[in-house]
């Protein structure tokens, strides 16, 4: 049995509501925090603009918002959007005693966060609307080197309060060279401060972090060092969790990896696609290239960027002979366009591995 | 690591441009330092009648730990021609979801590695493309010769795996568990897929 879609739009949007952040991360990705690349801060929608998104996202299929920023949470009407978008129902297609059913539920919500503007109020407000949320721990003595804040404590703490009030909680992860040798102590402490699951991420060429690469970028070695590590903690802390990032399947298929589930395929413009601040749509959040403005979603199918990743038309050349490609997009195809100035370059842990001697 | 992969690919091909000069064919020119040219009908004849002749390789079985995930409940298909959605339920979703898109890899190599115009037809997989037939979905192979000769098959991914391998010079395909199988029981069909008369 098959049906139409209401639209070819992917099931997850990505709203990213402000380019505004009180930390300053070094591996940031957001493409507005990278000098000299061009991405101009447009003026941010506004809250009515943001509402009329949502209302037409949820008629069209899109199903699942993440809100995120810059830091969500300074916008103003964070907490507002966030309450209107729980009012809507949003049109789904589920499979029903065998049978493809369109009907409406209410959407699934996720805010990300740095943690540092949560409170006990906030969570309560996050509770009552069962929104999932997600806090970045980028380390613990490293946080600071990583944010330019001091924000560890509060991140865990968080985690505590929002386990009383029964709130799905992910520890949001970014593993750099830097942070790599506390992941065990970072993962351990999100745990037993009660987070559900781990998002983890490998630190990815672009915004902030181009400036800071050369400490940041973790090399083959390493990412298989961080997805043991990540693994022998999620076995022992009970949880489950995954790279949020996709990995060439290359380097990572000898590895039994039992509770951590690694992505080889990329899923921008697939699973989900990025609303940013001024309301252009992006393929992903790691994307430098604004496509069409929502409101002219229609036009996405003939932008020929939009075709490149909704057809998977970005294999770099050296995998194209690759045994592998029924299973693999050659890692993360937008840092790759960030490094290498084009789509089907090669994700750059792999160019590390071709620049050795 | 791709670089190896593209490293051994060389490899192959140079021992298989070997074997190609000891059968007093030279000339033919399969298979050069870059891999694999765009063959031609005479040159896809040629590993037609090798693969018929020499001795099959022995299989090799590959990795069976992989673990089974459970297909997907819906799949989203979008069509590469009219780029609308389709949702599936039932047995096309775990195809859609895992399969598809190598398969779409898969024709594209193989329309690279010959002189042909090869498209791999999705329409049937499209509602929106398909109209009102009742047929599939399944894939079909349409396979344009230099004289404008259309040759249209049904094929699957197993079909368009094994047209790969044997593209690639070799005398087995290589399964989804990485197990290779020889080809040799295939010439026929491959013939067919191609629209290549005996």
């Amino acid at each position: 049995m098959r049906l139409k879609s209401p639209s070819f739009l992917p099931p997850t949007a990505v709203l990213e509501l402000t380019y505004r952040c009180n930390h300053l991360c070094l591996f940031c990705s957001c493409p507005w925090e990278a000098e000299g690349r061009g991405f101009d801060t447009l003026p941010e929608m506004t809250t009515l603009q943001w509402k009329e998104v949502l209302e037409s996202l949820c008629d069209l299929g899109v199903s699942s918002f993440a809100f995120t920023g810059g830091e969500a949470l300074l916008r103003e009407d964070c907490l507002e959007l966030l309450d209107f978008v729980c009012s809507l129902s949003a049109l789904k297609t589920e499979t029903i005693n065998g049978n493809l059913v369109q009907h409406r539920k209410p959407p699934e919500v996720y805010l990300l966060s740095n943690g540092s503007t949560l409170s006990k109020g906030i969570l309560d407000f996050i509770a009552d609307r069962d929104i999932k949320l997600s806090i970045s721990l980028p380390g613990l003595s490293t946080f600071k080197d990583h944010t330019g804040f001091d924000n560890a404590d509060k991140v865990l703490t968080m985690f505590r309060e929002a386990k009383k009030r029964g709130i799905s909680t992910t520890v949001n992860s970014t593993v750099t060279a830097l942070n790599l040798f506390e992941l065990n102590k970072t993962l351990s402490a999100a745990f037993l401060a009660g987070a559900d699951q781990l998002l983890m991420n490998r630190f990815l060429p672009g915004g902030r972090g181009l400036t800071h690469e050369n400490k940041l970028l973790l090399n083959v070695e390493q990412i298989r060092e961080m997805l043991l590590t990540a693994d022998s903690i999620l076995i022992k802390a009970g949880r489950t969790g995954t790279l949020g990032t996709e990995l060439p399947l290359c380097i990572l298929k000898d590895l039994d990896l039992k509770e951590l589930k690694v992505g080889t395929r990329c899923s921008a413009a697939k699973g989900f696609f990025v609303v940013g601040p001024s309301g252009y749509v992006r393929v992903c959040n790691h994307s430098e290239h604004r496509l069409n403005h929502i409101t002219d979603w229609r036009e996405l199918k003939r932008n020929d960027y939009w075709n490149t990743f909704t057809m998977k038309k970005f294999l770099p050349a050296g995998c194209r002979n690759c045994e592998m490609i029924f299973d693999c997009d050659g890692g993360c195809r937008e840092a790759a366009n960030v490094k290498g100035g084009s789509v089907d370059s090669p994700d750059p842990l792999l160019s590390q591995l071709s620049a050795t001697p | 690591m791709w670089y190896i992969a593209a490293v051994a690919g060389v490899v192959v091909a140079g021992a298989l441009a070997g074997i190609v000069r000891t059968k007093g064919v030279s000339e033919s020119g399969i298979f050069d330092s870059e891999g694999i040219r765009a063959l031609s009908t005479s040159q896809i004849d040629f590993l037609l009648a090798r693969l018929e002749s020499e001795e099959p390789p022995a299989p090799v079985f590959g990795a069976m730990c992989y673990e089974m995930m459970a297909a997907p409940p819906v799949a989203e298909y979008v069509c590469p021609v009219c780029g609308e959605k389709t949702l599936y339920e039932d047995s096309h979703t775990a195809f859609i979801e895992w399969e598809i898109e190598g398969a779409r890899r898969v024709a594209e190599s193989i329309n690279a590695s010959t002189d042909f115009n090869v498209v791999l037809d999705e329409t049937l997989f499209c509602e929106f493309c398909s109209g009102e037939t009742e047929e599939g979905p399944w894939l079909r192979l349409r396979v344009e010769h230099a004289d404008g000769e259309e040759t249209i098959n049904r094929v699957s991914l197993t079909d368009l795996r094994k047209l790969s391998s044997f593209l690639h010079g070799r005398l087995y395909w290589l399964t989804d568990n990485d197990s290779q199988e020889p080809l040799q029981g295939d010439a026929d069909r491959i013939r067919e897929i191609l629209g290549i008369p005996e």
